[in-house]
């Protein structure tokens, strides 16, 4: 626990911290881009995750969906995780101390072995359905796997914006 | 999406934005009603507002144009023309001013 104290300290003490928290405007743009990023991830998640659900866009293929999608998505996560590392850089030890940022860590978390899951294991398994995409969404276990991502998602947002409001503020 | 026409793109994802709209409307009211001074008296809300309304104007003209063209055969995708992707450029602009407007009220 030292170690990771130290560690938080020194993000907090670099000079991208030090800028981005002295900065009057570097914090709100860098917020915004977090934002416009997150609800880009959120928006192209749920548009496969629906069409899985039989709630959406049921005339076209599971896969073409995730062909079309998949691609930007990996795109806005990777932007987000730079625009949400270099927010977490400007306060890291109070950022680590919040319930809610902690909430959304767990949440991230397991989004990322739900995708493992489904992705190398439950897909791997019913392997011979892939030949039939339109079949692979009927399978329970599928909309069980989707449902998850969907609310994992739901939370992440709102805790995002909890944790604006119940940040404490470190301005040296 | 690849080989839908425009009017069934806007058709499917009418079904999805349609309802999201009606909860932002709801929560965006509740939150003027509950601190009107904070949000009306803004700048920056104001230039959301005129964006909100921008994007609603450019996405019933991209539904106007696509549903004239393809009034006989909705399944026939009709040329995408340089109208077409200027429209969706601008609504596309506009919507991300509006995501950075609703965060910079906070901070105005």
């Amino acid at each position: 626990m030292q170690y990771l104290d130290t560690f938080l300290r020194a993000l907090h003490d670099s000079n991208l911290a030090n800028n981005v928290r002295e900065n009057e405007l570097l914090f709100p743009w860098i917020e915004s881009f977090h934002i416009l990023t997150v609800s880009w991830v959120m928006g192209s998640i749920a548009y496969v995750d629906l069409r899985i659900l039989g709630l959406f866009g049921l005339d076209e293929d599971v896969d073409s969906f995730n062909k079309n999608v998949l691609p930007v998505t990996w795109i806005a996560f990777f932007l987000s995780c730079v625009t949400g590392a270099i927010l977490f850089t400007s306060n890291a030890l109070n950022y680590y101390n919040n319930i809610y940022f902690q909430v959304k860590m767990i949440m991230l978390i397991l989004i990322g072995i739900n995708m493992t899951l489904y992705q190398f294991v439950f897909k791997k398994k019913n392997n011979p359905l892939e030949s039939h995409p339109f079949e692979i969404a009927h399978i329970k276990s599928t909309k069980v796997f989707c449902l998850v991502s969907l609310i994992c998602w739901f939370v992440v947002v709102v805790m995002g914006r909890l944790i604006g409001f119940t940040l404490e503020l470190t301005l040296s | 999406m690849v080989g839908k026409s425009l009017s069934q793109t806007i058709v499917r994802f009418q079904a999805v934005i349609t309802p999201a709209l009606t909860v932002l409307l709801l929560t965006g009211s509740v939150l003027i009603i509950g601190e009107p001074s904070r949000s009306l008296a803004n700048w920056v809300f104001q230039v959301k507002m005129i964006l909100l309304l921008t994007a609603i104007v450019i996405f019933f003209w991209i539904k106007k144009i696509s549903s004239v063209e393809n009034r006989k055969d909705p399944s026939i995708s009709s040329p995408i023309t340089f109208n077409h992707k200027l429209l969706a450029a601008l609504l596309l602009i506009n919507l991300v001013l509006i995501i950075f407007a609703g965060r910079w009220i906070a901070y105005t």
